[in-house]
Order: C-alpha cells, then sequence, then structure tokens
C-alpha cells in the first residue's frame, strides 16, 4: 500500500515526496502468505527523475507485480514471507536478510530460486542484500529495508519497547559511479578506493523540487527507522530536535540514548523515537557533509526534510 | 606517526618549557604567546582584516565590539572580573553578567571564549585567512571570530568558543560580508533562527554573485542581511556546536565552526549539568576534532572537487603534527588526582578514534545529555557531528601520548591519520 502512494508521488516529477508515514496498525488475527515475485536485472537509473542524464548502471531487485524497485519490504509479524527471485543478470545473486535469512542457495543466471521466511513474532527492522557479490552487489544497488510490524496492532518498536504514533522508514544508499561505469563495461573496479558521489534516500536524491519530506505533528512521538543499505557511515543530525535511539540492529539501546547525531553504521539498522516538541521545517542529514551533495554540487544527496505541524 | 614522537630527553625539555618549575606558570607564558591582545577600542575589525564591511556596517553591529564579555583578561594572571558592557540604547537590559572565569580553569578553553547574553560574531574568509601547519604550509580558512577582537593570526580556526548559562535568553549577532550563516547545532532553536537558507528564507552576508564571486549556491530567494540576530536559549547544560550552513559541504571545511559550552543553571564551572548527582571536575578542555583536504582550500563553492574527500591534516584545535606537543589548550595538562574534563567536539568529516594512552576514562554524557549509563573505556569515537564529554582521573605519572585516529567514512583506519598531543601531570 504504501509502496503505491510512493510510486504514484514519484511519477509526480515536480512533486516533494511527502511521507506521512504509517498511521494505522490493523490487528490481524491469521499470519498473511506472502509471495513477492523479484526480477534481478541491469537498470540505467536516472539520478533526477525529471531529466534523462545522468544514468547510473545499476542493479536492481524489481518487484515485478508492481512493477518498480523492491527497495522497502514492509511485513507483520509471523506473516510467512516467499521472495521468488529471478535472476536476469549475467552473475549469481541471492537474497539474504541479515540477521533473518541468511547462508541460502545463490540464484544462478537465468535461473529462479526461491527464499522464504517467517517474520519474527517481535518487530523489527532488517537489511536485506546481495551476499554472492559481497559488497559490489551492494554498491550496484542490491540492498533494501524490511520493517515487521507487531500483529496485535499495537505500535511499539519491540516487546517492552517505546510506542509511536507515527512510522518512517529511512533506506540508505550510495553509488562511486567509476564503479557502476567499470561493472557496466566488464572491468574490474578496486573496492578500497570506494568513494561515493550519489547518495540515496528511499532511492532519491535531494533535489529542491523532489525529495524526502517526513510529516507528522508536535506532541506525536515519531518511530524513525534507518537502514544502512550502502556502504559508507551514516552520521545522521537533527536540526531542530534531539532523538531518543530505541534499538541498533533490534538489541536495545542502554547508554547513549538522547542524541541530536545518531550514528547508522555500514549494514546497521538503528530505530529512534522522535519526540515531536516543536513545528516547523527542519533538516536531517549526514553530517558527513559529502553525503549531502549531488556529484560535490551542495545541497543535495541524502538530505530529509521534517515538517511538523 | 613516529617522526612526531619526542625523544625522552626532549620530552623532558618540553616539559620543563611547559610546566615552568612544577607550577603553571609556563602554561600561562604559553598561553599568552598564543593569543593576541585584545583590542577593545580599535572598533569591530582589525587593520588589515578581510571583515571591513564598508557600506553594510551600521550602528548595531558597531555596538557588538562593545558587548562580547570575554571571561579572562588578556594578560591572563587572577581572578579579573571583564567589566560588564554597556548595553546599546534601546536595547534590552542585559540579564545577570558575565561569569567570573578564573584564569586558569579559562587557560583550558579556547583562548577566544565569548560569553554572556548578547554576543558577536564575524567572518573572515577569502582573503587573508591562512592557517600555517606544523610542515610550514599555509592553508587558506575562512573562520568565524568574536566581533571586536580582530582574529588570531596564530590560530584563525577554529572560532571562539561560546560560554552559555542554561536557561538563559541569548541574542547572537552575526556581520559579515559574504553569505554565511550559523547554524546552532543541537540547540533545537526554532525555524527562524535555525541558519539554515532555505528553511529561515535569509542569508547574512551580500549576495555575490554575476561578473564576482558564487553566492554559495543559495537556491531560492532568500533575503541577503547582516548584521543579523539569532535569538534564542541556551539548552540544557552541556558541549554543543555552531557551523556556517551556507553551501555548507565547502564552508564547514574551510574552518566556519566553533564549540558551544552551556554551564548549569547556577553557572558553575565545575559541573557538567544541573543535578547533585553531576560529575564534577578541576580541570577543562575542548577538543575540536577536525580535519582538512588542502585541496579545498582553493574553492569558493561547492562543485564536483567538492564530491570526494581526502584530507591530508589531521587536526585537534586547530593544531597538526608537532604543534599539537606544544598547544596549550590541547594537551591535556593537570595536577595529578584532579579530574580532567575532555569535550570532544567533532566539527570534521571524518570519525574520530579517542585514546589516552591506555588511561582509562568514563563517557558521561553526549549531544548536551546525560548518559543514561557512563561507558568506561579506554578508547572511543566520536562521529561528525557528534560530541561526547569524557572525564578520567589524572594519574601520577601518565602515559605520554594521547591520540586521535582520523577513520575515513568507511571506518577504515587512514593513513598518516593520527593526531598526537602530550598529557602531562604537574
Amino acid at each position: 500500500m504504501k509502496r503505491r502512494e510512493f510510486l504514484k508521488a514519484g511519477l509526480s516529477a515536480t512533486a516533494v515526496v511527502t511521507i506521512p508515514g504509517l498511521l494505522s496498525l490493523p490487528r490481524r488475527a491469521d499470519a498473511a502468505v506472502l509471495d513477492y515475485f523479484i526480477v534481478v536485472e541491469a537498470v540505467d537509473k536516472p539520478v533526477y527523475p525529471t531529466m534523462q542524464q545522468p544514468v547510473i548502471p545499476m542493479w536492481q531487485y524489481i518487484d515485478s507485480i508492481v512493477g518498480s524497485q523492491l527497495l522497502e519490504l514492509t511485513v507483520t509479524a509471523g506473516d510467512i514471507v516467499n521472495i521468488i527471485l529471478q535472476n536476469n543478470l549475467s552473475v549469481a545473486v541471492d537474497f539474504t536478510v541479515r540477521g533473518l535469512l541468511e547462508g541460502s542457495q545463490p540464484c544462478l543466471p537465468g535461473q529462479i530460486q526461491s527464499y522464504s521466511f517467517v517474520a519474527p513474532a517481535t518487530p523489527g527492522t532488517f537489511l536485506f542484500y546481495d551476499s554472492i557479490n559481497g559488497e559490489l552487489g551492494k554498491a550496484m544497488g542490491l540492498s533494501g529495508g524490511l520493517r515487521i510490524l507487531p500483529s496485535d496492532g499495537i505500535a511499539r518498536l519491540y516487546d517492552g519497547g517505546p510506542t509511536y504514533h507515527r512510522d518512517h522508514l529511512l533506506i540508505f544508499y550510495d553509488v562511486d559511479t567509476r564503479l557502476n561505469e567499470a561493472v557496466a563495461a566488464g572491468n574490474v573496479f578496486d573496492m578500497s578506493t570506494y568513494q561515493p558521489n550519489y547518495f540515496f534516500v528511499n532511492g532519491i536524491t535531494y533535489t529542491p523540487s523532489q525529495h524526502v519530506e517526513l510529516q507528522m505533528i508536535v506532541g506525536e512521538n515519531v518511530a524513525i527507522r534507518f537502514v544502512n543499505a550502502g556502504l559508507i557511515y551514516y552520521p545522521m543530525h537533527f536540526h531542530g530536535y534531539h532523538v531518543n535511539v530505541a534499538t541498533r540492529n533490534r538489541m536495545p539501546e542502554i547508554s547513549v540514548i538522547e542524541k541530536d547525531t545518531v550514528l547508522v553504521k555500514i549494514s546497521e539498522c538503528v530505530e529512534v523515537i522522535l519526540p515531536v516538541s516543536q513545528p516547523g521545517l527542519y533538516p536531517l542529514h549526514s553530517h558527513f557533509v559529502p553525503a549531502v551533495t549531488n556529484n560535490g554540487y551542495y545541497s543535495g544527496g541524502g538530505l530529509i526534510m521534517i515538517n511538523a505541524a | 606517526m613516529d617522526d612526531i614522537l619526542l625523544a625522552d630527553s626532549q620530552l623532558d625539555t618540553e616539559k620543563r618549557r611547559l610546566l615552568g618549575l612544577g607550577a603553571l606558570s609556563g602554561f600561562l607564558a604559553a598561553c599568552e604567546q598564543s593569543r593576541t591582545p585584545l583590542r577593545e577600542n580599535e572598533g569591530i575589525y582589525a587593520k588589515g582584516s578581510d571583515d571591513a564591511t564598508g557600506g553594510v556596517t551600521d550602528n548595531a553591529s558597531q555596538n557588538v565590539a562593545e558587548v562580547n564579555s570575554v571571561g579572562v583578561d588578556c594578560n591572563c594572571t587572577g581572578d579579573a572580573t571583564p567589566p560588564v558592557p554597556p548595553a546599546a540604547p534601546g536595547a534590552p537590559a542585559p540579564v545577570a553578567g558575565p561569569v567570573n572565569i578564573p584564569a586558569d580553569r579559562f587557560l583550558s578553553l579556547r583562548p577566544e571564549s565569548v560569553t554572556g547574553n548578547r554576543i558577536g560574531l564575524s567572518s573572515g574568509d577569502l582573503m587573508g585567512s591562512q592557517q600555517t601547519m606544523s610542515d610550514g604550509v599555509p592553508i587558506n580558512v575562512w573562520r568565524f571570530t568574536a566581533s571586536g577582537q580582530g582574529f588570531n593570526q596564530d590560530r584563525p580556526v577554529p572560532g571562539p568558543t561560546i560560554e552559555l548559562i542554561e536557561g538563559t535568553p541569548v541574542e547572537l549577532i552575526f556581520s559579515t560580508m559574504h553569505p554565511h550563516s550559523i547554524h546552532l547545532h543541537g540547540l533545537d532553536v526554532d525555524q527562524l533562527n535555525d541558519g539554515v537558507p532555505s528553511t529561515s528564507g535569509y542569508v547574512v552576508g551580500m549576495q555575490i554573485g554575476g561578473g564576482g564571486l558564487p553566492n554559495g549556491r543559495v537556491v531560492g530567494l532568500p533575503s541577503y542581511i547582516s548584521p543579523h540576530s539569532y535569538f534564542f536559549t541556551a539548552p540544557q547544560a552541556g558541549t554543543y556546536m555552531y557551523h556556517c550552513h551556507v553551501d555548507t559541504v565547502l564552508h564547514m571545511e574551510m574552518g566556519m565552526y566553533g564549540a558551544i559550552v552551556v554551564r548549569p543553571q547556577d553557572g558553575s564551572l565545575n559541573r557538567l549539568w544541573n543535578a547533585p548527582d553531576s560529575p564534577q571536575f578541576d580541570r577543562e578542555f575542548v577538543w575540536h576534532l577536525h580535519t582538512f583536504d588542502s585541496r579545498w582550500h582553493g574553492l569558493v563553492v561547492s562543485d564536483q572537487n567538492t564530491a570526494r574527500y581526502n584530507p591530508d591534516y589531521f587536526l585537534i584545535n586547530g593544531k597538526d603534527g608537532v604543534d599539537l606537543l606544544t598547544d596549550p589548550v590541547t594537551v591535556l595538562h593537570a595536577i595529578a588526582n584532579e579530574t580532567v574534563l575532555v569535550r570532544a567536539v567533532n566539527v570534521g568529516y571524518m570519525p574520530a578514534v579517542i585514546s589516552l594512552g591506555g588511561i582509562v576514562f568514563q563517557v558521561v554524557s553526549s549531544d548536551g545529555r546525560p548518559l543514561s549509563r557512563p561507558i568506561t573505556t579506554t578508547g572511543f569515537m566520536v562521529a561528525p557531528g557528534e560530541r561526547y564529554d569524557l572525564l578520567f582521573t589524572m594519574p601520577a605519572a601518565p602515559p605520554a601520548y594521547a591520540t586521535v585516529n582520523y577513520l575515513n567514512i568507511r571506518g577504515q583506519t587512514i593513513s598518516g591519520g593520527t593526531a598526537t598531543t602530550l598529557i602531562i601531570a604537574v
């Protein structure tokens, strides 16, 4: 449901991608069986949706039913999830959920492979990615975030954990275009020289007319889930607010809780609660400020706006 | 790193130079040499500085020079209380005056600390601001200065430390010729005073475009004004920072940042926060953690040259290399058994791992808030934008060196990326 809203917003080329955040959490009596038909494709991703250039050669998990990239997966605790993967690349890939589904069979070029897991009974945030190609798979774009919601309708980050009124999922990844161009040309790229020059949050790089804007209302507690699906650290700085770090990789944080700058390391999932204490429009961005540029031009990259009414 | 470690005999000489004959008088002398004297009545800007604003200056900014309260007189002696400056005509009466900061404690902070309820900052950039690194190479920098004090030739970067008292209303008056702003990082001010051009609607300074210098990649049509006042209430006691938020990727790297230290409500200088269980300390240091990529320091605007960051200088408090071994605001010096506070402020782009030579220290607060549970450790990482407050007891015979190891943004060690300073017990 959320994916379709996101897609619709993306088609409206000049729209700020305003995300209201999941508000209602239905209670489900029975677990669902969810089938996702995913095609792994080489695509040319336009950096700016309104412009034909530049494009970046990438590998993506494409949800073949919806017709767009599978970047975010939201399921309910207890659901049975089947990823039916068809590999249209010339290299083997797989579908790995870090901490939940690992060590599966690879999916060879041209073949179809099924990956299944049961969403755990406790809510949480996970990273999914291709583990066959090491960092190269992630660098080319095979990664995303999995959010598991509670099944009893009570919005909380974990059992006994903080509750929230609104839920935002932010997935970061970064691109070093030298790597993508090398892979597309069949050349080798030395990963030790990886230095990204484009940065995306939920698949979008910031421009004034199109960027991720998180809606919220003063007085709410807002859950923000950061998923680092990229290859650099993201020290995320909040303007206007301090947040409470709730979990790191689903482990409750006991020490460094109240922060205005939250480090999300490579492959890490960090959940925070933002008590919305004042209204206004405030940036949320990495304090490694080159990640707030488009190929060096400020501002851009993974800049997010918070819009609190 | 080996080339900056001193031989034992050199270390002894250095200690003696810094310590005098076991008293702190040597530090006072070193501090004297490292700062420029106050220029109280010379007008806002030192002769020859590039801060001259020509027609932009008006009476409000003229008076700014008079409202800064600097915590100690320039002779670095005694408990001199600086005079409370008269308010500008028509200005609201200032709330209770500046805090008396004893000289020897003040020595540990940035020499140009400014405090009070009305604070003036100016900026210097694009001409004549150079920081000479330990290898003798001058690096072009952009910096904040305390209005009315010119700038510190020896240490243009970082900018002045702003000292505030929790809960007091503050007016921060910023004057500049070029497009800049001040973002009060971590202070949770409102949108209007947040210092972000696209959300506040203004940039401080003049728009320079066309045939002149680029306008700092400002999007939209904000107003350009100088001077400009930021109004806010000093937040919960702790450690914060400020930096320019115009064309941020470049302006910040060029040196436009400084630290903000908020004291507890009673103004005490030896406690971190209000609660009775607040840790206490005897000596205090602010460590700005940052790096320079010298290739960026000839640029005037962000572009493809600022896509990738490759630092070649690794600093603490604006100094690097051997200069760190003799820097009186960075060398951790205290009497044996004193409690020492280090406020680590990462104003740079690289994660920084602090080690005190093996001394066990406690991390007690971060980003202006106490930790729920203090962390006891011998090494700790501070990511860009974060602040951490570290406490340790000075041993009688401490290890010689403290280090800051800078990592790249992938968390990998950078060859040569270590800044080393001394630990000295009197």
